[in-house]
């Protein structure tokens, strides 16, 4: 898995690349707490080109969003891929997390 | 490298002396267990150095040359290389290793069969093929229990031009139960005397060797395994008398340790036990499919097929249980959320299945091949089963799911045993079966009502709030509807297949957010037909795209066929079932 953070309006943007799998998500985790030791409160990770998530992925969403819930943080997920978007759902993960068409749509939700 | 099998193995790549012959000393090759070489073993006498398959890698046979150049400059003795079959593992460096290009001293010895295959340059029985690999022409000069020996003399001499006389004595053994050990004894000085005994059923050609107390047994011990048993030249009833002579060798003989083909020595007491249980084995082993290089392309795809449904199976029911967990810490029921996270054996999972994928990006760049992948979701397969049981996951997680992934597992060790997985064929009504599906599948397995009566004990209540709250409501914004048959009717299919079938399918449409989701049953002379339709509002769905090659083989092995249509926007799925 590859990763680029940018930084727009307030928001870190993690663009992900590849597979978040047992190997690459304790790397997505550390770059995760990293920003949010830096005092990053509001994160979107886009999906576009993420191929695959598994449990380890998929326990560091959740991981993250635990340590993001205070009133003025944000933690939104956007541009899920057709597989990706259908593991959310069938685990559920739908329900929990903001997920976004587009970052576009995010940073204006976020204003 | 002390071998850790047994108290008083071998040390691996070390000189020590042969158990049971004061004159003669080995160095052993011991290699993990895989498809590109064999172990190897270098015998040293007074008189002659044997080398016991040479294996197939050059940098093995590197270190194999060195040493053998130490103890020949130190000592200067004709050198045999004794092949106990001739698979290519056990052989390819015979054929561009410079250590047999223009050696004089290094004369070839294996079993008849074997000379004629190497000599052949066959690349069925040689199992080359499957790996790709072309083979040339090699000249067998010792070739053991040949049609040129003549029955009326004991002893008969083979002298090529290069090597001293050697003398092989026909000393055949009537085990009794028509058991005949067929036997050659090598002899060249009076302290240096080789056993070899024919012990066909792995490959036609498969011999055992005996220097003093060592037996080196080829690849005997894995011949019922799978993804071996089945290979070109394996022959079950081959097979299990050979057992029972190697059983009757090692209870009779002074045989203190066996050296395999692949992977550690094991003590002859161990071996035995082994030998008992494949023996057990091999009598199921009938009808197997050939392995070929057209199996390993068939069972590649499956592979790679089957991890990634079971991959995304596991996400599944792991991330609803992390949904559960989360939703307990939320409720501040920490210990629950704790206990449900520790019933996850899925880390382990995960990382298998990782490991899986890494083997499949190397062969999908074409470092591996069809029969490597096979092999490897063979071992994949076996790890999962293992962690798999071990979990406790029937107490929370959907048995459908469950049981899909048991049932995939199971199917591929079937296939990979070069078995057809089971049809359990009965009549039922399909109505019935189908209605029955979607009701569970929509229904979350514990009701309000139920929750309401286990109020009063506070285990059972939790319990039943755990898995309530592991259930994922996916039909909720879609839900699915279904039209009976006209006229119920009979349909001859496996039914805990069908239903896994339909119950996926419908999970699949679900996730990728289908929409006016129908399932309809219909019959049209001596078919059935179950009919699951639907929309896409989101342009780009690839529905059923990639999955359906694995759906249809899913599908066969209801007993029905499946295929897939579009009418506008509607995607149909279309499985028909013979009716009656």
């Amino acid at each position: 898995m590859d990763t680029t953070t940018s930084h727009k309006e307030g928001v870190a943007i993690i663009a992900l690349f590849g597979r978040i799998d047992t190997t690459a998500a304790p790397q997505l985790e550390k770059e995760l707490n990293t920003l949010m030791g830096e005092g990053k409160r509001k994160i979107l990770l886009n999906f576009s080109e993420v191929t695959y998530i598994s449990s380890g992925g998929l326990r560091v969403l959740l991981s993250t969003a635990k340590k993001l819930r205070s009133p003025d943080d944000k933690f939104g997920l956007c541009c899920l891929t057709q597989e990706v978007n259908k593991i959310l759902k069938l685990a559920g993960f739908t329900t929990i997390f903001t997920i976004f068409s587009s970052e576009g749509d995010a940073l204006d939700a976020w204003k | 490298m002390r071998l850790t099998h047994g108290s008083d193995l071998l040390e691996n790549q070390r000189w020590q002396p042969v158990p049971g012959d004061e004159h003669a000393e080995i160095f052993p090759y011991i290699r993990k267990v895989d498809t590109n070489s064999s172990n190897s073993y270098i015998i040293s006498t007074p008189t002659q150095i044997i080398l016991i398959d040479p294996g197939g890698l050059m940098e093995q046979m590197d270190l194999l040359a060195s040493e053998i150049e130490k103890i020949h400059t130190a000592n200067p003795r004709p050198v045999f290389v004794y092949l106990t079959h001739t698979h290519v593992d056990h052989f390819l460096v015979i054929q561009s290793h410079p250590f047999f290009k223009g050696q004089e001293q290094a004369i070839i010895a294996a079993h008849s069969a074997g000379a004629a295959t190497l000599e052949a340059a066959d690349t069925t029985l040689t199992q080359a093929d499957l790996f790709q690999i072309k083979l040339t022409s090699t000249h067998v000069p010792i070739q053991f229990f040949g049609p040129n020996i003549e029955p009326e003399t004991e002893f008969f001499e083979i002298c090529p031009l290069e090597a001293p006389c050697i003398r092989v004595q026909e000393s055949d053994r009537n085990l009794g139960n028509q058991l005949i050990l067929k036997r050659q004894v090598v002899v060249s000085e009076p302290h240096d005397r080789i056993e070899v005994y024919h012990l066909p059923g792995h490959s036609h050609d498969s011999i055992c060797i005996r220097v003093g107390g060592l037996l080196f047994i080829g690849d005997l011990l894995f011949a019922a395994s799978p993804g071996v048993a089945g290979q070109r030249g394996w022959n079950q009833k081959d097979l299990l008398a050979s057992l029972q002579k190697v059983q009757w060798i090692l209870k009779n003989e002074d045989i203190r340790v066996c050296c395999p083909g692949h992977g550690r020595l094991i003590s002859s007491v161990s071996a035995e036990a082994v030998f008992a249980n494949m023996e057990k084995e091999t009598y199921f082993l009938t009808e197997i499919q050939e392995i070929n290089p057209e199996w390993a392309k068939q069972t590649a795809w499956y592979a790679n097929e089957l991890m990634n449904c079971v991959a995304e199976t596991f996400t599944i029911m792991a991330g609803r249980c992390y949904r559960a967990s989360h939703i307990l810490e939320e409720l501040e029921e920490t210990g629950e959320a704790e206990h449900l996270s520790g019933l996850v054996c899925l880390d382990a999972i995960d990382s298998i299945l990782a490991d899986f994928h890494r083997f499949n990006e190397e062969y999908r760049v074409g470092k591996q091949l069809d029969v490597h992948l096979a092999l490897k979701a063979g071992q994949i397969t076996a790890k999962l089963e293992a962690v798999y049981k071990t979990g406790q996951l029937d107490l929370i997680i959907d048995p459908y799911l469950l049981k899909r992934v048991e049932r995939l597992l199971s199917d591929y060790m079937t296939l990979f045993r070069g078995f057809r997985p089971t049809i359990q064929r009965e009549e039922f009504e399909l109505d019935q079966l189908v209605g029955h599906c979607i009701r569970t599948l929509v229904s979350p397995p514990c009701s309000d009502e139920d929750l309401i009566s286990l109020a009063d004990d506070e285990t059972q209540y939790r319990q039943a709030l755990v898995k309530r709250l592991v259930y994922v409501p996916v039909f909720e914004e879609n839900p699915v509807s279904f039209d009976p048959a006209e006229y119920p009717f009979n349909v001859i299919a496996d039914s805990e297949r069908l239903n896994d079938l339909i119950a996926s399918i419908l999970e699949e449409i679900a996730g990728l957010g289908g929409t006016d989701i129908r399932v309809s049953n219909t019959k049209e002379n001596s078919r059935g037909q179950v009919i699951i339709s639907t929309e896409f509002t989101v342009p780009g769905i690839d529905f059923p795209g990639e999955h359906l090659g694995f759906m249809r083989k899913e599908c066969e092995l209801t007993g029905g066929f499946l295929s897939s249509e579009k009418e506008g926007d509607v995607i149909s799925i279309v499985i028909e079932l013979p009716a009656t």
